[in-house]
């Protein structure tokens, strides 16, 4: 019997890496994956603990991270085609007009 | 019940319907206010009659402010005090109403004068008809608004306005004293009505507060409070300078509120009061003190001023002088009674003095003037009487009031006498200015201007009406005052009012003697004990005085033949050799220099100063403009952290994060 602190623990450790790739990663495709690991790690988080406390509440909610996961991802996507045709980019460092 | 409330509220009347629809009836407002006012006078002389019957009244109308402890109502008081105030009011306010008729004609603030003259009317009336010291503020208030807008109601002349300004602040510097005073009796006493006030306060007469370190006796500090009320509205020295510049307004008002009326209220108000007063010497001395050096101070201005209206105006502050003194020896009745001789002859003198200013074109100056005897027989005629009066001169009213002020001061001990003398100065340079101008309108060189010749005329008959029936008046009202053949009929009427005042009198000597009153101790006691009484003193003394006064009153009107009659040299080698006097006397003392330079131009400097530190810099600069600049500049300096990368931003959102929910674990 796997204990709850590992899900817990790998959970967080792949939140970690998500956030980690959102604020370093240049490319608006791997930000966009990494949002997916940090989606995923607290779907990991879910399961855990609907196994743990015995409710089925968790799962359920997995279904529902995992729509708006994939239509995030669509929009995502859609956005990141719009913004290439544009700029001719996708590197963010180079999409800051959001300043005075 | 009806009849007292009309008496205030006929003119009321007339002021609502004269103010609210004078666009419909431009220039027809007499037909509405004139009708009201003699209602008015009418029920006046009814209530008159009654009360010299014995069938005085006191009762509340409604209850105007119930607060608490606080309970003021609206009421009635009526004895033969406010039955003579009354009558004197509404009869000089009728014939000034009819006077306005006339001269008035055609002014574009006909309609507004009326309603003026007639809410004057009615919150003098309110003054003398009310039973708590409240309503007399508030009466006390609205007679000086009135005095206000009636001052100004020329108000495209610039001196008007600068006039009405300086009458209006500097009655709001009596009124303050008044209005403390007012708040002390509360404070003191617990209630504003007369009667529980009058009959409470000598319990009080011992009672002291505590005033920058010192005790001072309460009844004392109240009368003077009361008192400062008095010098700002019956224009006594030191707040006096108003009075002349108030002459500004037109004629009748300076007949009605600025001679016969208003500025008589300080003298009502003190005898109203007199159950306070005679509980203090200090407060009688100063009263006195003032009083007599008032009437020495106008008088002496009065002698050189050119402006027809300014002599009469410094000579209606001067006669207010002798009242305020009466009063401030306790004989209350001498001063009531010469409050309402003059009132009669002073409105009689201005009425005339404004018939021969219509005449001449609107001129005042009295050395554009002469010989205007033949173009105004009955205006010659009625200020000739008039005159009289105010000279002092044998069987005139003011010969009456003015000797019986001047003969109880007489009987007063050694102050007494003291002010006696300044008294008897006074009569004789009263004489000399009022036959000086008497002389130069109306004889002597004819100076008038070419142009105003051709339309000098006499006045017509709703002018010379008022003018004949007041110098009528000012030949009989002051018989009834006569000391030696008969009943001294104001005595007998107003006595009641001041009788009860008399028995207070010992006790105020056994509270008087707790604090120095050193002043006026000795002659104080003799006018209290006079105060009530109709005669007991010596005849033979009286006939002397008379006759006395009346000699200096001749002096001075003798003088004034000689000097002005016919043009005589003899006047201006006078003013050579005293230059200084006639410089001093001719520029009122240089008072106004005195008090421009030490309240109106500071006043007016720091205002200045208020506008350019303390608006221009401390308010428009560093608080306004400061926030503004703030802001612009902490906004420069954090746009740094706008560096436009979302990175950034989600960087620092995770360590906001981490660092709250880790510091909620760790702590």
């Amino acid at each position: 019997m796997v204990p709850l602190s590992a899900y817990i623990i790998l959970s967080a450790l792949i939140f970690f890496i998500g956030v980690v790739g959102v604020v370093t990663r240049r490319s608006i495709i791997v930000i966009l994956l990494s949002i997916e690991l940090m989606l995923n790690a607290v779907n990991i988080n879910f399961v855990a603990f609907a196994q743990y406390l015995e409710s089925i509440t968790g799962q359920v909610f997995v279904f529902f991270t995992l729509t708006v996961a994939a239509a995030e991802v669509a929009v995502g996507l859609a956005l990141l085609i719009a913004i290439y045709r544009n700029r001719r980019t996708v590197n963010v460092e180079e999409l800051d007009l959001m300043k005075w | 019940m009806l009849t007292y409330l009309l008496i205030p509220l006929l003119p009321f009347a007339g002021f609502l319907i004269a103010g609210l629809f004078q666009r419909w009836m431009r220039g027809q407002t007499h037909w509405v206010c004139v009708p009201l006012v003699f209602a008015s006078l009418a029920l006046s002389i009814k209530v008159f009659i009654d009360v010299a019957a014995g069938h005085t009244a006191y009762f509340d109308v409604y209850t105007w402010i119930p607060s608490g402890d606080f309970n003021v109502s609206v009421g009635i008081m009526v004895d033969s005090l406010t039955a003579s105030m009354l009558v004197l009011v509404t009869l000089v306010s009728s014939l000034v109403h009819l006077y306005t008729v006339g001269y008035m004609k055609g002014d574009k603030g006909y309609d507004r004068f009326f309603a003026y003259i007639s809410l004057f009317t009615f919150s003098m009336l309110v003054l003398v008809m009310s039973n708590n010291f409240l309503q007399l503020f508030f009466g006390w208030e609205m007679v000086g608004l009135c005095s206000y807008l009636l001052i100004v109601h020329w108000y495209d002349r610039p001196t008007a306005v600068a006039a009405s300004f300086k009458a209006f602040i500097q009655n709001r510097v009596g009124d303050f004293g008044f209005a403390l005073g007012v708040i002390l009796i509360w404070v003191t006493v617990g209630s504003l009505d007369y009667r529980t006030v009058f009959s409470a306060i000598g319990g009080h007469a011992a009672d002291t507060i505590s005033l920058f370190g010192t005790d001072v006796r309460v009844v004392t500090l109240i009368a003077l409070l009361l008192f400062v009320g008095a010098v700002g509205k019956s224009a006594q020295f030191l707040l006096h300078s108003w009075l002349p510049d108030a002459m500004e307004g037109p004629t009748p008002i300076s007949a009605l509120i600025h001679a016969a009326t208003m500025v008589t209220a300080g003298i009502f108000m003190v005898s109203r009061n007199h159950p306070i007063f005679n509980l203090s010497h200090t407060a009688m001395a100063t009263v006195a003190v003032v009083g007599a050096f008032t009437a020495f101070f106008g008088a002496t201005i009065a002698l050189t001023q050119n402006d027809i209206k300014k002599v009469i105006a410094y000579s209606t502050m001067s006669q207010l002088g002798y009242m305020v003194m009466a009063c401030g020896l306790g004989a209350y009745v001498a001063g009531m009674f010469h409050l309402l001789t003059h009132g009669v002859f002073k409105a009689l003198l201005f009425l005339a003095a404004g018939s021969v200013i219509h005449a001449l074109s609107d001129e005042q100056d009295i050395r554009k003037m002469g010989h205007v005897k033949k173009y105004m027989p009955t205006t010659y005629w009625t200020m000739l009487w008039g005159s009289l009066a105010l000279s002092g001169i044998f069987p005139f009213a003011g010969f009456f009031s003015k000797d019986e002020i001047l003969g109880q001061a007489f009987m007063a001990g050694t102050f007494g006498k003291f002010l006696w003398l300044v008294g008897v100065i006074v009569a004789f340079m009263t004489a000399f200015y009022t036959f000086r101008v008497f002389f130069l309108v109306f004889h002597g060189e004819d100076n008038v201007e070419e142009e105003a010749k051709h339309h000098a005329h006499e006045s017509p008959a709703v002018i010379t009406i008022p003018l004949v029936t007041l110098a009528v008046g000012s030949l009989l009202v002051g018989w009834l005052g006569n000391p030696l053949f008969g009943t001294n009929y104001v005595h007998e009427f107003l006595s009641p009012v001041f009788h009860g005042a008399t028995s207070h009198v010992p006790a105020a000597h056994a509270a008087g003697a707790l604090v120095t009153d050193a002043f006026a101790a000795g002659g104080m006691e003799a006018a209290g004990e006079m105060a009530g009484e109709a005669g007991g003193h010596s005849k033979v003394v009286e006939v002397l005085l008379m006759i006395f006064s009346l000699a200096v009153a001749g002096a001075g009107i003798w003088l004034a033949y000689k000097w002005y009659y016919r043009s005589s040299p003899v006047p201006a080698k006078v003013a050579e050799s005293y230059q200084g006097l006639y410089k001093g006397s001719l520029n009122k003392w240089y008072w106004d220099e005195l008090y421009d330079a030490v309240f109106t131009r500071p006043t007016l400097r720091l205002a200045d100063r208020m506008w350019r530190i303390v608006d221009e810099i401390v308010i428009d600069k560093v608080l306004v403009d400061g926030i503004g600049v703030t802001t612009k500049i902490g906004g420069e300096i954090l746009k740094f952290f706008q560096t436009g990368r979302v990175q950034h931003y989600a960087m620092v959102m995770s360590l906001g994060i981490f660092f709250i929910v880790g510091g909620y674990f760790l702590f």
